[in-house]
C-alpha cells in the first residue's frame, strides 16, 4: 500500500492486487484497523490507485501477470512491478496437529477477524515469535481465556531480544503495551506442544516444559512457529534468492529489470520495516530517488530489529523429535513422518510419497520438511497458486502477436 | 555413475529414453517435449481415458509443435490433462503458449474442465526415433549392450512387450513377433549404405 | 446494510454478520470443512488462503477456499464433498 500510494502520488497509473477479499494483506485484515492502517487505506483510496482482488498465478509473457479470484481473471500489464507478497506462518507437525481447531496463531486471529466467535473459549497459544504475544493480547481483548502462552525460545534469547527492542522506539511502546495487556496471563519459555488430542476436534493440548509434560483442556490451539517469506512469485519471475530472502539493492530493486520487492520477502522484519521498504520502492519506481534515500536510515534501524528477530526465535532442535512415525507431515496428501524420513531430498520424497503434490503446493509441508530434514524445495512452475483450467488456458490475441508465438 | 561408482555386468540395457544418446553415443534419439497438467480431486467426473483422433496425427508429425486432447482420470480423482509435442525444445521449463493451447484444446472437447482447479503442471521429454519405431535389441559392435528406448509416447504402454522381446534376444529364444523392425542395427545398416 | 445475513451449511441456516467468511460460518454451524485423503476431518489452519484445509463447496462449486470467501445472503455451503 505504501509503495502504491507513493507511485500514484507521483502521477503514475498504479494497481494493487491483494489476494484477500479486501485490501490490507494479513496484518491489516478485517474491519478493526488501527490508526496506521486507516491512514494508509485512506491514502490508497484518495490517490487513485486501482485495487484488485486476486491471486497472481502465472507470468505468460514478459511484463504480464495473470491473477484470478473466485469470479474473474485479471490480465495485468506492467511497466514496473513491486512485489509485496508478504509472509505466511511456519507450521511444524506434532501428533494431532491436523485436528480441527488446531490453527496457526495468525490463523486463529484471522478467523476471528472474519467472524469466528471466541468469547468465553479457552485458547492455548504456542509456537515462537512476537506474533504469539500480539495474538494473545488480541484474544484477551475479544473475551477468550488463555491458560498459557508457550514460547519455544529460551529465557536467554527472549531477554536478549528485549534488549534489542530498546533501539526501536515504536517497539518499546508496543512491547510495554503488550506486557500490560498480558499481565495476568501465564507465559512460559522453553515450552512447546507435543500432542493435540480429541475425538473429532481438539479437546486437550499436551505441552513440554522444563522436562515435564502437562495436559491442558482447551477449545483452540493457536500455534505457529514464526514466519516464512512468500517467495513463489519472486522465484517465478527469476529474482535472486539468498538465505531464503529476495535479494534487493538499496532502492529495493531485484535482479530482474523493472521488478522491485519490499517487505517480508526481503527478510522478515515486521510491519514498520515493510512500510518503509514499500515507501522506498514506490518512490524509487517513480524516480523520486532523493526522497527514497532519505528513508535509508530508518530502514537500517528497522533491519537491525529484523536481524534480532531472526536470532531470538531460531527453532530449537528438540522440535525435530516431536513428530511420531505416524504423524502427518503433508496434510494435502496425508503423508506421514515415517514415510518421509526414508528419503534423501524433497524431489525424491515428492515422487515416491506425493508429499508436496497437493493444492498447497508445499507451502505448509515445505518449511516443515526443510526444518525436519534439511530439504530444499524444487524450482517453481506455473501455476504458483491453483487456478482454473480456463484461466491458465487464457491467451490474449494481442499478446501473442507481440511476443511472436502461439 | 554420477557418484563415481563403477558397476560391471555381462549385459547392460540402455533404457535411458530421451537421454539414451548420452550413454551410447550414436543412438539417434530426438527429444520431444510434452506438457501435462493435473487438477484437484473431482471424484466421479470421469471414468476412462479420452483421446481425440487428432492425437495420432500429432504423435506422428515429425517437425511441428502440436497439441492434442488427451485426458484421463487418476485413482485419486484428479484429472490428468495432456498433450503436447514440441521438437527442438531443450529446456524443461513450462512453455506458457503451448500450455495455454493445450488447455484450450482440452476445454473444446470437454467444457466441464474449464472451472476445475489446476494444481500442477510439468514437462517431460519423450524419446523419438527418425522412423518412429522403438529401438529394442543389441547395439551393433557391442555384444554386451542392448537398447530399449525410442518409444515416443508409448514407453510404459509397451513396456511388457519390450521386456519380452529383450529377454528373448538376450537368452537366444525365438521372439513371438518379428523383431527386425525394432533392431538398432536397422539404423546402423542404413548408415553403412549411405 | 443488513445487520445479519443467512447462509446454509449442509442445509441448515446460519445467520452471520456481514464480513463473515464461509469458514467462520461453517465453524459457527459446528462443522468441519473437509475429509482428508485418509479420512480425517479437517478445518482451517492458516486462515489466509494457503493451506487449502478450508475447502468447501459453495453454491455447487467444489474446492472453494472458505476462509477467503465472504458470506453472501443465500449462499449454500456444503462440507466434506
Amino acid at each position: 500500500m505504501a509503495a502504491g500510494v507513493h507511485a500514484a502520488e507521483s502521477g503514475r497509473k498504479v494497481g494493487i492486487v491483494d489476494d484477500n477479499p479486501t485490501l490490507g494483506g494479513q496484518i491489516w485484515r478485517g474491519t478493526e484497523a488501527g490508526p496506521t492502517a486507516s491512514m494508509w487505506t485512506e491514502r490508497v483510496r484518495s490517490s487513485g490507485v486501482t485495487v484488485l482482488c486476486g491471486r497472481v498465478f502465472h507470468q505468460p509473457a514478459p511484463c504480464v501477470l495473470l491473477a484470478e479470484n473466485n469470479d474473474s481473471l485479471h490480465e495485468l500489464h506492467y511497466g514496473k512491478l513491486i512485489l509485496a507478497t508478504g509472509a505466511r506462518e511456519r507450521f511444524l507437525p506434532f501428533p494431532g496437529w491436523s485436528l480441527p481447531n488446531v490453527m496457526g496463531a495468525g490463523g486463529l486471529q484471522a478467523m476471528i477477524k472474519c467472524g469466528l466467535p471466541i468469547r468465553g473459549k479457552r485458547v492455548v497459544v504456542a509456537g515462537t515469535g512476537p506474533l504469539l504475544l500480539a495474538v494473545g493480547a488480541y484474544l484477551l481483548d475479544h473475551g477468550a481465556e488463555i491458560p498459557i502462552i508457550c514460547e519455544q525460545a529460551s529465557w536467554m534469547s527472549l531477554t536478549r531480544f528485549s534488549m534489542a527492542l530498546l533501539a526501536q522506539p515504536e517497539k518499546i511502546v508496543q512491547g510495554l503495551e503488550l506486557k500490560r495487556r498480558l499481565a495476568g496471563t501465564h507465559f512460559s519459555a522453553n515450552s512447546w506442544p507435543v500432542t493435540a488430542s480429541g475425538k473429532s476436534a481438539l479437546e486437550t493440548v499436551t505441552i513440554a516444559r522444563s522436562g515435564k509434560t502437562e495436559s491442558i483442556p482447551c477449545d483452540y490451539l493457536a500455534c505457529g512457529f514464526h514466519l516464512v517469506p512468500n517467495l513463489e512469485l519472486p522465484l517465478l519471475l527469476g529474482c535472486q534468492i539468498r538465505n531464503g530472502c529476495v535479494q534487493v539493492d538499496d532502492f529495493q530493486r531485484t535482479a530482474v529489470p523493472e521488478v522491485f520487492c519490499a517487505g517480508e520477502p526481503t527478510g522478515i522484519g515486521g510491519v514498520e520495516l515493510s512500510l518503509v521498504e514499500g515507501e522506498i520502492a514506490g518512490l524509487a519506481a517513480s524516480g523520486r530517488i532523493a526522497e527514497a534515500s532519505r528513508l535509508f536510515r530508518k530502514r537500517e534501524r528497522l533491519r537491525r530489529f529484523a536481524r534480532s528477530l531472526d536470532r531470538a526465535f531460531r527453532l530449537r532442535s528438540e522440535l525435530r523429535s516431536v513428530p511420531l512415525p505416524d504423524t502427518i507431515v503433508c496434510r494435502c496428501e496425508d503423508v506421514r513422518y515415517s514415510h518421509l524420513r526414508a528419503h534423501n531430498g524433497w524431489r525424491a520424497a515428492k515422487l515416491q510419497t506425493r508429499c508436496g503434490m497437493g493444492p498447497c503446493q508445499g507451502r505448509v509441508c515445505g518449511p516443515a520438511t526443510q526444518f525436519l530434514f534439511a530439504w530444499s524445495p524444487d524450482s517453481v512452475r506455473p501455476p504458483i497458486f491453483p487456478a482454473r483450467v480456463e484461466s491458465i488456458g487464457h491467451t490474449n490475441r494481442e499478446l501473442s502477436e507481440t511476443t511472436g508465438g502461439p | 555413475m554420477t557418484d563415481r561408482l563403477e558397476i560391471h555386468a555381462k549385459i547392460i540395457v540402455n533404457a535411458a529414453g530421451a537421454y539414451a544418446a548420452q550413454l551410447t553415443p550414436g543412438v539417434e534419439i530426438k527429444k520431444r517435449k510434452g506438457h501435462l497438467a493435473i487438477t484437484d480431486r473431482y471424484a466421479g467426473f470421469l471414468r476412462h481415458q479420452l483421446v481425440e483422433l487428432g492425437y495420432l496425427k500429432s504423435a506422428h508429425a515429425v517437425t511441428s509443435d502440436s497439441v492434442a486432447f488427451n485426458v484421463q482420470p487418476r485413482r485419486t480423482g484428479q484429472i490428468l490433462i495432456g498433450s503436447s509435442r514440441q521438437y527442438g525444445a531443450d529446456h524443461s521449463e513450462v512453455d506458457s503458449g503451448i500450455l495455454a493451447r493445450m488447455l484450450q484444446r482440452a476445454q473444446e472437447y470437454m467444457p466441464g474442465l474449464a472451472q476445475m482447479s489446476t494444481v500442477r503442471t510439468w514437462t517431460g521429454f519423450r524419446a523419438a526415433t527418425p522412423d518412429k519405431l522403438p529401438l529394442i535389441g543389441p547395439w551393433p559392435g557391442d555384444d554386451s549392450l542392448f537398447l530399449a528406448t525410442g518409444h515416443e509416447g508409448l514407453g510404459i504402454t509397451t513396456s511388457l512387450a519390450t521386456a519380452r522381446l529383450l529377454v528373448d534376444q538376450i537368452t537366444g529364444t525365438k521372439p513371438g513377433i518379428p523383431i527386425e523392425p525394432y533392431l538398432p542395427s536397422r539404423v546402423a545398416k542404413e548408415h553403412a549404405h549411405a | 446494510m443488513p445487520s445479519q445475513l443467512t447462509v446454509t451449511v449442509n442445509g441448515a441456516p446460519v445467520a452471520v454478520p456481514p464480513g463473515t467468511t464461509v469458514a467462520a460460518a461453517v465453524a459457527i454451524a459446528g462443522q468441519s470443512c473437509r475429509t482428508s485423503v485418509s479420512g480425517e476431518p479437517r478445518g482451517p489452519l492458516c486462515g489466509m488462503g494457503i493451506c487449502f484445509e478450508c475447502r468447501v463447496a459453495i453454491n455447487g462449486r467444489p474446492h472453494r477456499l472458505g476462509c477467503q470467501t465472504l458470506c453472501e445472503h443465500g449462499m449454500e455451503v456444503r462440507t466434506h464433498e
